[in-house]
């Protein structure tokens, strides 16, 4: 279905939403003065305008795909949905970042723009369906994030992270474009729906040279999901940014990156053959990789931080998971498992954030005996990671059951197996933190002052979903089941 | 008249530099260039398809976005690496390994 | 009736509001918060009023009403349907069982601010109590069998917890745990027969199952061998006789004693063990269906006749009433095995409020009586004794409740105790089985039985002399307290007659309570499984739909449409009246003779009889037999056998013809034991640190070392995919 031009409009306005709040959000920078009060000015437009992206998001009305932007984008309900988790997301990080201390007072109108820019890449990521936007969306959201990396510019940590992002998406992305030449020149069309006739019908004298492409092409897909082993960049720069921006890069870069690579498989390896089943076993390698090297290399970690850095990798690993599964174009459970992943991420980094503001660093001794005095948050903190490990009846169970169901009834019974096992594998580092702030003796006198009260209530107030999705995620699910990627 | 295979042999080499710089040199600042060569080597390529195989402008256009985009991409890099040496008095790489493990 | 989730609701959220309030917070409050927890089931109690009244005051109780709130999970793939949905279900019978609990609930809340005053863990009390409360009201509300079984599994938790709650009485553990595991057989049976349930139909929502039975699918269906209907209908009474503390599972009901008094009455008397009643008669047409109507009427009887007998030599006051209650809910489900469906239900009514009167006047009774040596209280009654002056009020409620439960006229206990008893004289009648009429002769013998041994109790304990003087003397006048006589003599009140069988909104006459259109006898009617498949789909709650109800209008059962029967029944209830009467008074009188005015001696009855004694004592052998026998000799018996064998049969076979082979294959098996598999489990965590190990040392920090990881990956998996 082609739209006339103007008409295509109609369906980017999320996007042009949040280009204005970007706007806005500089204007307000550029004129209010240094007092106190204003500096919760840009917070609030973020929020509004955020909330009023939501908005125009559910509303779009039809659900059945439109090609846009002469075939450049489309708009189907997969890329909603995808949409509705990454600007969920955005509103995490600038709410971590509005209740934590740790990013300088005047960079704060920085930090919004950017990672408003950072959800424009990702939001147009997840429904292009050319390579030149593919490209420029990737990179929209990779060098803002660069940026965002570095923000701390007094702190060599952050800096360090900051260019260690900078060189290494870089030169993923070089790669990427060096295969994407490749590809390019092999089709003769930098559109989707022609790449993907292209390759089904592919003689097979091409065949190597379509493979090394892709291969060079997935590493810059790749890269930005932290898929091993492309993903040793992610824990430094996890650890060193800032803790808003950290939550920022765990759920919008990788969850648009995911989403990609999934509108990627279904659509061009769906058909049988030698390209889909080179493709589909990668993805089935990445992700036992994946979430076995991210489980384990948590286990000894020292930094909470650093912890939940791998931590992601190895949830990146599990949803790549549900991306192996949907080869029957079901990825009902990428979406939901994206959704409690956001939840229990953003609880996750606010609660570290505010502990970290109080000592100024995060490792584990700083959580000892927390029972004592803040028995509300070491609750909540006990039911967060036996959600992040999926234990039921919380939403990561639930997470992780829809994909296994998933994986089983499409027969990959290994692959399931191997999820399970990293499950386990993974309780370890999260009750690790369950057993120090119970059983090991306070160190503290008193309690911490950053746990002030309207702290702890939004805190349990994002721990709701985490609780509500597990119980009722029935109606959540049938929604996401609807989330079709057009094919054309 | 200069063939496809020239120009694919060429960027191949200028990725295989652009890669031996990434991945030999020391300094920030030489990464930096294998980084734009890397790029260059990629935008060579689309531009020769373009020429040779597809006869269509898809390339050119993409090997002007590439161009744009690394500009931006160096200006981060080097803005982050500059504030790097303001704090470390070095551009050595081995000094940017605080983070580890 | 005009309902929406948020008149329902509250009832179950008001005590669970309170469970969460007091378990975090209240310590920290005043009074340890326990005004929260009476406050909420006050508010239930208020709730349920309404919707008592819409029930039953304004003749809306021939409906009936399933309000669906969620759906737990949806899995159905294509054409097969796994779904559950979560509900309420509300009729006459829910209306009114909410009504007992809520009320009967309030005032034990209030009657244990009294007696656990003073106690270290006060708090912790009233926290267990409203988790126990909100889940028997949510059991009650279910509508499905699934979430009756969860609430069960909580109040079996909750029990548990409450049973054990005197943590320094070892015995009091051991009790907690063997109540616990002795529920648990029958919890087992019950799911098992939910899983079958399941299995035929599809769904396990009651008025599912009720439409199923109509429309005959369990016709031809079979589980291991019998007809599918038998074995649901067994595995769902298995969980009653756990719950319910019928024959064989009845052990564990004595030794839940050991917890605090207002926790025995509430749980161990009124709600809990009610809750195996309910789900019976819930589930009655599948036990019609299944034909083991008679088994049930057997297992009560046995059960009240037992249980009966066992309390006659009982010392201690709470035992004699628990073993009372152990007969009574066995004269419950004796009402379903003969077809008094209504009855049944009605006793379960009348029960609770003077069993739970009962239990709070033994508790008045026990916390005034102090022991200043071992600083505890006094239960043993052959230390009581006179205590009629000194405590009056308690003395007034206990009266009426002991009148009420040995079935003499006027008071609530005969009127459902003869009922039933009318109902089993007249099952006895016309059964095709002659040898039957053993149910109803042993259920006017225990009638007899009861009033003797409740009489008993009233007189060893508020008659005579005192004789401990110690005791007596340190025994407080009793001065009306709210909390502490309040509950006491409203719950008396209930206990009159009257309020059961007299005219309520001119529904029914008052006339002789024999066969009669009182009101209770047209509130609660058996259901009948025609009048469930006419209904329609019922929509689930959305909250973009409006909530449907559905009514159905189904027939009253009265015992004059058929004619012929009439007459016998008649007959029989006639005859059960006045027998019961009779052998009531028989009962009382001959308590009156041995401890009052002293014309015949209990010591002498207990020589003649002393190997039956002795029997009584050890309560019929059951925990001796369940403890020693069962498992002791039969599971140790069991491995033993097994043990014999494999050493004298086995090993005799192997060595005679295999000798080396034999030695050969033990040493390489206790080899591969102890280094492989051993060193398969410490290799397993070894393993994973080595990776931990390395892994975080190759995460050097050093940027061209990724590069360099990066394309190493990349070329390794070129090549490979070029093999």
């Amino acid at each position: 279905m082609k739209v006339n031009y103007l008409a295509n409009l109609a369906y980017i306005v999320p996007e042009l939403i949040v280009l204005l709040t970007m706007l806005l959000v500089l204007i307000l920078e550029a004129t209010y003065s240094k007092r106190e009060t204003s500096r919760s000015y840009p917070f609030v437009a973020t929020v509004i305008g955020l909330f009023f992206a939501l908005y125009a998001l559910l509303h779009q009305g039809q659900l059945e795909g439109t090609l846009i932007f002469t075939q450049g984008q489309v708009s189907d309900s997969f890329s909603i949905m995808m949409k509705f988790i990454l600007i969920l997301g955005t509103l995490g990080a600038s709410y971590v970042a509005w209740s934590s201390k740790e990013l300088y007072n005047n960079f704060q109108s920085e930090f919004l723009v950017l990672i408003l820019g950072g959800l424009l890449g990702g939001m147009t990521l997840v429904s292009t369906q050319q390579m030149l936007n593919l490209y420029v969306a990737i990179e929209t959201l990779s060098i803002l994030s660069y940026i965002l990396a570095g923000l701390k510019k007094r702190d060599s940590r952050s800096i360090e992270a900051g260019l260690k992002y900078a060189l290494y998406g870089g030169v993923s992305a070089g790669v990427m474009l060096f295969g994407l030449s490749h590809l390019y020149g092999l089709v003769g069309s930098l559109y989707f729906s022609d790449i993907a006739k292209a390759l089904q019908y592919l003689p097979v004298n091409e065949l190597t040279l379509a493979i090394m492409a892709l291969l060079f092409f997935f590493v810059g897909l790749a890269y930005k999901a932290s898929l091993v082993p492309f993903h040793m960049w992610s824990p430094d720069v996890y650890e060193g940014s800032p803790f808003a921006v950290t939550t920022f890069f765990a759920i919008v870069p990788k969850l648009a990156a995911l989403g990609i690579l999934a509108r990627l498989s279904i659509q061009f390896f769906s058909f049988p053959g030698p390209l889909g089943e080179f493709w589909f076993s990668l993805l089935q390698v990445m992700s036992i990789l994946t979430m076995t090297v991210g489980n384990i290399t948590a286990l000894g970690q020292k930094s909470v931080k650093r912890m939940l850095a791998y931590s992601s990798i190895s949830h990146a690993g599990f949803m790549l998971l549900a991306v192996v599964s949907s080869r029957q174009a079901d990825i009902s459970s990428l979406l939901f498992y994206g959704l409690a992943y956001f939840f229990m991420t953003v609880l996750a980094f606010s609660v570290v954030s505010f502990v970290s503001d109080e000592y100024g660093n995060d490792s584990y001794d700083r959580f000892n005996g927390l029972m004592k005095h803040h028995p509300f948050m070491s609750i909540l903190l006990v039911i967060l990671m036996c959600s992040l490990g999926g234990l039921p009846p919380f939403s990561g169970f639930v997470a992780k059951f829809l994909v296994l169901s998933s994986l089983v009834s499409s027969g990959f019974y290994l692959l399931a197996i191997i999820g399970v096992l990293n499950s386990v594998i993974s309780l370890y580092y999260y009750l690790r933190l369950v057993r120090v702030m119970v059983f090991s003796p306070s160190e503290a006198q008193e309690g911490l002052k950053s746990f002030s009260w309207d702290k702890q209530l939004y805190s349990y107030l994002l721990l709701v979903p985490v609780v509500f999705l597990g119980i009722f995620w029935n109606s959540f699910y049938h929604w996401f089941v609807q989330g079709t990627l057009f094919i054309q | 008249m200069v063939s496809l295979s020239s120009f694919l042999f060429l960027s191949f080499v200028l990725f295989l530099t652009g890669l031996m710089l990434v991945l030999g040199r020391k300094s920030i600042i030489f990464v930096l260039i294998g980084l734009e060569l890397i790029l260059n080597a990629a935008a060579l390529n689309f531009v020769a398809y373009s020429r040779f195989v597809t006869e269509k402008l898809d390339g050119h256009l993409f090997a002007l976005f590439i161009i744009v985009i690394a500009a931006a991409e160096a200006a981060v890099a080097l803005a982050l690496a500059i504030r790097f040496y303001q704090l470390k008095e070095t551009t050595h790489l081995d000094e940017l390994s605080e983070l580890k493990h | 009736m005009d309902y929406s989730f948020w008149n329902i609701a509250p009832i179950i959220l008001f005590p669970l509001g309170a469970f969460v309030i007091n378990a975090f917070v209240g310590c920290k409050l005043y009074r340890k918060g326990d005004f929260i927890s009476v406050g909420a089931i006050f508010a239930s109690f208020l709730y349920a009023l309404r919707i008592f009244k819409d029930v039953i005051v304004d003749q809306h109780s021939k409906d009936f009403y399933v309000h669906k709130v969620f759906t737990w999970f949806d899995l159905s793939v294509g054409d097969f349907p796994f779904k559950i949905d979560m509900g309420f279900y509300i009729d006459s019978m829910t209306a009114t069982m909410l009504l007992m609990v809520t009320g009967v609930a309030t005032l034990i809340h209030l009657f244990s601010t009294f007696y656990m005053a003073g106690d270290a863990k006060y708090g912790k009390f009233f926290v267990f109590l409203s988790l126990f409360t909100s889940a028997m009201l949510a059991l009650v509300l279910s509508d499905n069998l699934l979430s009756i079984f969860i609430f069960w599994e909580l109040m079996g938790f909750c029990s548990y917890s409450l049973i054990g709650f005197y943590v320094e009485k070892e015995a009091a553990g051991n009790a907690s745990i063997k109540a616990f595991m002795t529920t648990r057989v029958g919890d087992v049976l019950f799911l098992l027969g939910i899983l079958a349930i399941y299995n035929i139909v599809g769904s396990i929502s009651i008025v599912d199952i009720y439409s199923a039975l109509a429309m005959g699918s369990f016709e031809g269906q079979s589980v291991i061998g019998v007809s599918a209907l038998t074995f649901i209908a067994v595995c769902l009474f298995g969980g009653t006789i756990g719950k319910s503390a019928q024959f064989p599972l009845q052990v564990w009901l004595p030794d839940a004693m050991m917890g605090p008094t207002p926790c025995s009455a509430l749980i161990h008397a009124a709600t809990m063990v009610a809750a195996g009643v309910y789900l019976s008669l819930r589930m009655y047409p599948v036990m019609v269906a299944g034909g083991i109507t008679d088994f049930i009427a057997l297992i009560g009887v046995i059960t009240a006749f037992g249980a009966a007998t066992i309390a006659l030599i009982q010392t201690d006051i709470k035992a004699v009433l628990a073993f009372s209650t152990i007969s009574q809910l066995g004269y419950m489900v004796m009402g379903i095995g003969v077809g008094a469906y209504n009855p049944s239900f009605m006793h379960l009514i009348t029960h609770a409020v003077f069993k739970a009167c009962l239990f709070l006047a033994a508790g008045s009774v026990i916390h005034s009586l102090h022991d200043h040596h071992t600083h505890g209280h006094v239960q043993e009654m052959p230390r009581m004794g006179g205590l009629r002056k000194k405590m009056p009020y308690t003395f007034l409620a206990m009266l009426c409740c002991t009148l009420a439960i040995s079935g003499v006229p006027l008071f609530s206990g005969f009127v459902s105790k003869d009922r039933i008893l009318g109902d089993a004289l007249y099952f006895g009648m016309v059964h095709p089985h002659k040898w039957m009429m053993i149910v109803p002769v042993l259920g006017f013998i225990t009638a007899g039985l009861t009033a003797f041994y409740m009489f008993r109790m009233l007189f060893l304990t508020f008659f005579g002399a005192p004789r401990d003087e110690e005791v007596y003397n340190h025994c407080h006048k009793e001065h009306f307290s709210f909390t502490q006589n309040f509950p006491l003599l409203l719950l008396s009140l209930f206990t009159l007659g009257v309020v059961y069988s007299g005219s309520l909104t001119g529904l029914g006459k008052i006339n002789i309570p024999v066969v009669g259109k009182e009101w209770f006898s047209t509130l609660i009617t058996m259901p009948k499984v025609e009048d469930f498949t006419q209904r329609e789909k019922v929509k689930m709650m959305d909250s973009h739909l409006p909530e449907k109800f559905e009514t159905s209008h189904y027939h009253v059962h009265e015992a004059s449409e058929m004619t012929h029967e009439e007459h016998v029944l008649h007959k029989a209830h006639s005859i059960g009246a006045i027998t019961s009467i009779i052998i009531a008074f028989l009962g009382i009188f001959f308590a009156y003779l041995m401890y009052i005015s002293k014309g015949l001696n209990p010591a002498k009855w207990e020589s003649a009889f002393s190997c039956w004694n002795k029997a009584l004592k050890e309560r019929y052998y059951f925990d001796h037999f369940y403890e020693k026998i069962l498992i002791g000799k039969g599971l140790h018996g069991f491995n033993n056998a097994l043990a014999w064998f494999d050493l004298n049969v086995y090993d005799r076979y192997v060595i005679d013809g295999w000798e080396i082979i034999a030695k050969k294959i033990y040493l390489g098996l206790s080899w591969f034991d102890m280094k492989i598999v051993d060193a398969i489990v410490d290799l397993s965590g070894t393993i994973i640190r080595f990776f931990n190990v390395t892994l975080r040392t190759m995460q050097t920090g050093r940027i061209q070392f990724y590069f360099v990881v990066l394309f190493l990956a990349l070329s390794g998996y070129m090549l490979l995919t070029r093999i």
